[in-house]
């Protein structure tokens, strides 16, 4: 059994310490092992299952098993530790737990069937190293108890108390495990001894027991040199460290390490990532502020730092990590630091600015102003670091910047951090934090702190520049505007303008509001260049505004236009302008309006300079633009230069212009329209333009003249066309007029005109139409007391003159004649012929005709006088003188005298009517009282009165 | 005879205030204009004292020169006459009306409320022969004076000279009646009765006119004539013989005055007088010319 456990003991001893080497030495050992179970197998079948042999088949299953976990545990700590924690423990270590359950049935075995076995404590021993191996550490620590009790072997019960001692130790009982190790250890040296005394060396550790510790270690070193012990040299050049790192001894460490060949720094921050690991911070703080304060060396100083960084993170030590973190930043700016070591640096302090900054956002700070500013500083500083040490991330960690400081209130840095996260996410198309920063630079642009001209020009243009039609855009354009406005940059506002226009060509009233402040300012600069330029460029409809924009534009450029010379004007300067009005004609900028001002103006000058020509001409081309709103404004300077055209003899000039004032009054209700009709129709009547004034009558019967009005001008019209001896259109005329209620009276003397012309012509058809329409009208007009001119009533009564001519012919006809009873009757028919006479004049007269009343006086008198003398004159044939003196005295006395004085009677009655009624009638000199009439002919002594002559 | 009569007394018209017709000044060019071009011309108002011509001079015309140059043109009268007005009158008699209008255009505006001024361009017209043109004026000049004489008068003497006796009576008795005296109205009135042998309402104005001048030809005329109508050669006569001989060589003087005398069996004067008369021009008077040179001359 010795020789076995030697010879393996040979084979571990003299096999190198390389891991193939070890590897390959654990399969002897294991083939060792092998052969004698088998040759165990082969006795225990031969002499049956001795105490003896089922001991030593545990005993060499138990040390297969010990190697074989061995060799799992290398492998499976060979697993990379990220996959090694998703793993199954348990299937790695398949075989040595098969091993170890062996070993424990054998012992198990052993101890039920042989009690009172002697070497049970070996067995004890076996069940309890299971249990440790098995992590069962009370049922170890209860095997191995009396597996210590028991057994009478030295060295068993050795190996009892290392075992124990190592449960101890994995229980953390480092006091319980210390004399056990102590014990065992210092009477028993096999190959385990190092690794046990390593364990010791840690148990006083952990006890704070440093020197001892340090001295254990050491001599765990030394005798790892040795071939016959397990080398653990490297485990204590790993952990030696961690001892005088941590217990102040870091100069006895570094030349404990110097003499070794090992770097002590490199050794301490290995020590530090353990204690990190571990979860010892504040230790491994410890570890690496000696580390720092024992090395010059830049790249040593530098690993401290990457692994302080790493600790501060740990334990939250965020002043100290930011510290550090700057040392690094520093460094990096040196190019001192390796692709690794910078990018754990930029995981650090992104870690931790992200981690700050949450802390800076959430609610658990907000009223703890001082440590949210404190920790928004701690985090800008850690972005500031990032966007040096990344800067291909710079946009962002500028944004995180600007985003911490505006949380907090820091504005200022905040417009600089988005200014420069946007300016750097410019320059990287795929960047998020473009648009990101410019809406963080809009809401610091809010603040009272960066609202400068600078700033809103910067985040404005940079906005239109970036996004010329972003969401905001349209209502960033204006805001722009404003501030290149207000900073009287007027050429950059119009760009704003312009730009505005390409991206919302329809918008009219924001480009509305923008040229209208443009405008302005042009306005009163006195710049009428630059607003005719903008008016031109919204007519070209460059701008697109309103229709009422549009209007007041051109009311704006009208008033420009016209107000200079309207001041003048004011001032009484009318030579001024006289000739300003002429240049706004000419400037083919003018307004319409501003034209038409200019020419109502003009026509008021010239009128004033007493120029009917120029007057006409503008107020008539004035006229012809204005609307009829205007037209009524100024209708009553209109009215005067119609009527000082009259006054300057220009007739038809003076009719256009009433004329066509009418025209463009026509629809309104104007009570001057109808006088400036009534002026047009009679002007160009006066002017002989007959055609003329009937277009102008026949435009005011559409225009509201008053029907008495054109009826009127077409009675004036008529008679210019009978002057004219246009009888086809007089005749229209005068049967149109004979129609109305008002002129059919006075139509009579133009049918009975119309009839005598027809006679001329011997048109009998005609004649007797007219004839009897001048009759018809006549006895209209009688019935409906109308008034009849004289001139037709002396025809009628001269037409009923007629009855008693024929009446006086028959009369003057009969002669005379005897016997008596021929005499008799004859001279009855006469009288009877004379009442028909005298009711017949009674006929005329009652026409009411001065001129029948006289005429037919005239008759009665002539009848009467001649009859009379008739009687005187008539003698009786072939009768006696007696007969005939007696004869003629009685009829002289009976008739003859009467009849004369019949006559006379008739004279007097004339004379009484011609005097009393004035009547104009040629016939009048018959009934003077001379021996012939006398005349007197005063047509050519008719006086002309120039003046008014005495008072 | 009377464009012999006219050019004899051209001479004798005298026009004080301005020797040339002004005329307008042509606007060829606004910047020519001055500002004194817009000094407002001075406007004269209507005043009675304007309205009279009182240094007319003409025995013959004596009734009516204060009132009217018509028979001073005719009668060889004499007459100051002053300012633009009454150069406008004497070309308008002279029938120089471009240059009558000329002033008139230049005038207009300083006489634009002047009745006295549009009543002698409607008497312009109304010599040029533009009837309605006149009618405008002379309504124009009774739009600044209603009931203004002058005006009324010559409307009823284009009523006249159209034959529209009616209208005329009427327009020559509102003339009349529109101011408390007034001559020349009187006088037409008087004509146009007598025109119709209205003798006696002739006589009713003549004798007004008559006791303001005696020497007035045309007054003494009608008034004879009128008498002689009323078969009262004798007081026919008292007026005939104030009419100078010479005038009598027209038949509006001569027929009627020879025609008293020989009513009053003054057959040799009568004859006398009818010798005498111009049988040229004879116009209206030629029929009764004949009829009474058959009674006097046989």
């Amino acid at each position: 059994m010795k020789s076995f456990l030697i010879l393996i003991a040979l084979i571990l001893a003299s096999t190198s310490v390389g891991a193939q080497d070890l590897e390959k030495r654990r399969a002897q050992i294991l083939n060792i092992i092998d052969e004698e179970i088998n040759e165990i197998n082969r006795l225990s079948s031969q002499r049956k299952n001795t105490a003896e042999l089922l001991l030593r088949r545990a005993e060499l299953n138990l040390e297969k098993a010990r190697l074989w976990r061995e060799k799992e545990n290398s492998d499976f700590l060979a697993i990379p530790s990220d996959k090694r924690r998703k793993l199954k423990k348990e299937n790695y270590f398949r075989t040595s737990t098969k091993f170890f359950n062996r070993a424990n049935n054998l012992a198990v075995q052993l101890l039920r069937k042989y009690p009172r076995y002697s070497k049970k404590g070996e067995a004890y021993y076996i069940l309890g190293y299971n249990a440790k191996e098995a992590n069962k550490q009370k049922t170890a620590a209860k095997y191995l108890a009396r597996a210590g009790q028991t057994t009478r072997d030295a060295e068993t019960k050795i190996k009892t108390q290392i075992t124990l001692a190592e449960v101890y130790y994995n229980e953390k009982k480092f006091s319980k495990a210390i004399p056990l190790y102590e014990s065992a250890l210092s009477k028993h040296k096999d190959k385990w001894w190092t690794k046990d005394s390593f364990n010791l060396a840690w148990s006083y550790y952990q006890v704070n027991r440093f020197d001892k510790a340090i001295d254990k270690m050491k001599e765990v070193y030394r005798y790892s040199k040795d071939n016959r012990f397990i080398d653990m040299s490297r485990d204590v050049e790993r952990d030696l460290g961690i001892f005088y790192a941590t217990s102040g001894k870091v100069s006895e460490g570094v030349s404990f390490y110097r003499k070794i060949g090992e770097n002590f720094s490199e050794k301490l921050l290995t020590i530090a990532a353990a204690l990190n690991q571990q979860g010892q911070y504040t230790k491994a703080i410890d570890v690496l502020e000696n580390a720092l304060k024992n090395t010059k060396d830049e790249d040593e100083r530098i690993r401290i730092y990457v692994e302080m960084l790493i600790v501060y993170d740990k334990a939250a030590k965020n002043a100290d990590h930011l510290a550090v973190s700057n040392k690094l930043v520093g460094y990096w700016k040196k190019k001192k630091l390796n692709t690794d070591q910078t990018n754990l640096m930029n995981f650090q302090m992104e870690k931790k600015g992200a981690q700050i900054q949450r802390q800076v956002i959430s609610k658990t700070y907000r009223r703890v102003r001082k440590v949210r500013l404190l920790k928004a500083r701690q985090a800008v500083n850690y972005f500031e670091n990032l966007a040096q040490t990344k800067p291909e991330k710079g946009d962002e960690y500028n944004f995180l910047i600007a985003e911490t400081s505006f949380i907090v209130g820091y504005y200022k840095r905040a417009f600089e951090g988005y200014k420069k996260s946007f300016e750097l996410a410019k320059a990287s198309p795929k960047s998020k934090f473009k648009s990101l920063a410019m809406e963080g630079l809009l809401a610091a642009l809010a603040k009272r702190s960066n609202a400068t001209y600078a700033n809103n020009v910067y985040v404005y243009e940079s906005y239109l520049e970036t996004f010329p039609q972003g969401r905001k855009a349209k209502g960033i354009y204006p805001r722009l505007f404003n501030n290149y406005f207000d900073q009287k940059e007027y050429a950059k506002a119009k760009s704003v303008l312009d730009r505005y226009t390409n991206s919302y060509p329809k918008d009219f009233k924001t480009q509305e509001a923008m040229i209208a402040k443009l405008m302005d300012v042009n306005r009163q600069q006195g710049d009428n260049v630059a607003v005719r330029n903008w008016i031109t460029a919204v007519e070209a409809k460059k701008y697109a505004v309103s229709s009422k924009f549009k209007t007041k534009l051109q009311e704006l450029l009208t008033t420009l236009q016209i107000e200079n010379v309207q001041t003048e004007l004011g001032k009484g300067n009318k030579q001024f302008a006289l000739v300003g009005y002429h240049k706004i004609l000419n400037d083919p900028y003018s307004t319409n309006r501003s034209k038409i001002n200019a020419k109502y103006n003009l026509s008021a000058l010239y009128f004033e300079l007493g120029d009917p020509e120029n007057a006409y001409k503008w107020a008539f081309e004035s006229l012809k633009e204005m609307d009829t709103k205007d037209v009524l404004r100024f209708s009553s300077s209109f009215i005067t230069i119609a009527n000082y055209l009259f006054t300057s003899l220009d007739f038809e000039k003076s009719a256009n212009l009433s004329g066509y004032f009418v025209e463009k009054v026509c629809k309104s209700k104007f009570a001057k329209k109808e006088v400036s009709f009534k002026n047009g129709v009679f002007i160009y009547l006066a002017a002989g333009e007959i055609d003329k004034a009937i277009e102008l009558v026949n435009r005011g019967k559409t225009c509201g003249i008053p029907r008495v009005t054109i009826e009127l001008s077409e009675f004036e019209i008529m008679r210019e066309l009978r002057l004219a001896k246009e009888w086809q259109r007089y005749e229209q005329y005068v049967e149109s007029l004979s129609k109305s209620k008002r002129y059919s009276a006075r139509m009579i003397d133009e049918y009975l005109f119309l009839k005598k012309l027809n006679d001329r012509f011997n048109n009998t058809a005609k004649t007797n139409e007219y004839m009897k329409k001048a009759w018809s009208l006549f006895y209209k007009a009688r019935r409906e007391n109308d008034s009849v001119s004289i001139s037709s009533l002396d025809y009628f009564a001269d037409s009923l003159l007629l009855t008693m001519k024929k009446t006086a012919d028959q009369l003057l006809k009969i002669e005379y004649s005897f016997p008596q009873e021929v005499f008799e009757k004859t001279l009855a028919k006469k009288f009877s012929l004379l009442e028909k006479l005298i009711g017949e004049a009674s006929k005329v007269q009652e026409v009411g005709s001065g001129v029948g009343i006289v005429n037919s006086f005239k008759l009665l008198y002539d009848v009467h006088l001649a009859e009379a003398q008739r009687i005187f004159d008539f003698k009786p044939a072939d009768k006696s003188p007696e007969y005939v003196a007696a004869f003629k005295k009685d009829m002289n006395a009976r008739f003859g005298e009467k009849l004369k004085q019949s006559a006379y009677f008739y004279k007097k009655e004339a004379h009484k009517a011609i005097t009393a009624n004035n009547i104009l009638n040629q016939n009048n000199f018959y009934f003077q009282n001379g021996p012939r009439p006398i005349k007197y002919f005063g047509e050519t002594s008719v006086l002309l009165m120039d003046r008014g002559g005495d008072k | 005879m009377k464009s012999l009569i006219l050019s004899n007394l051209l001479s004798l018209i005298l026009i004080t205030s301005c020797s040339t017709t002004p005329e307008k000044k042509k606007i060829t060019s606004a910047k020519d204009v001055k500002p004194e071009d817009f000094k407002a011309a001075k406007v004269i108002p209507y005043r009675a004292s304007d309205d009279i011509y009182s240094n007319a001079k003409g025995k013959k015309s004596d009734v009516s020169n204060s009132e009217s140059l018509q028979r001073l043109f005719l009668y060889d009268g004499d007459i100051e006459l002053e300012g633009e007005l009454g150069k406008i009158a004497t070309l308008c008699y002279e029938k120089k009306f471009d240059q009558a209008f000329k002033l008139v255009k230049f005038y207009n505006k300083q006489y634009l409320k002047n009745p006295i001024f549009w009543n002698q361009v409607g008497t312009c017209y109304l010599l040029k022969g533009e009837r309605r043109k006149a009618l405008l004026f002379y309504n124009k000049s009774l739009s600044h004076k209603s009931n203004y004489a002058p005006a009324l008068n010559n409307l009823g003497v284009m009523y006249f000279t159209e034959g529209d006796y009616s209208r005329a009576l009427v327009a020559f008795e509102k003339a009349k009646e529109s101011k408390t005296f007034s001559r020349t109205p009187r006088f037409n009135l008087a004509n146009l009765k007598l025109n119709f042998g209205l003798y006696e309402g002739a006589i009713e104005e003549l004798k007004v006119l008559h006791n303001l001048s005696s020497t007035d030809v045309d007054v003494n005329n009608m008034l004879g004539t009128a008498y002689l109508m009323s078969n009262n050669p004798k007081e026919a006569r008292r007026y005939f013989i104030r009419i100078p001989d010479s005038e009598k060589e027209h038949a509006k003087f001569g027929i009627n005055a020879a025609l008293a005398e020989y009513n009053l069996g003054n057959k040799e004067a009568a004859e006398d007088i009818f010798e005498d008369i111009n049988e040229k021009n004879l116009g209206a008077w030629k029929e009764y010319y004949e009829e009474i040179k058959k009674v006097i001359i046989n």
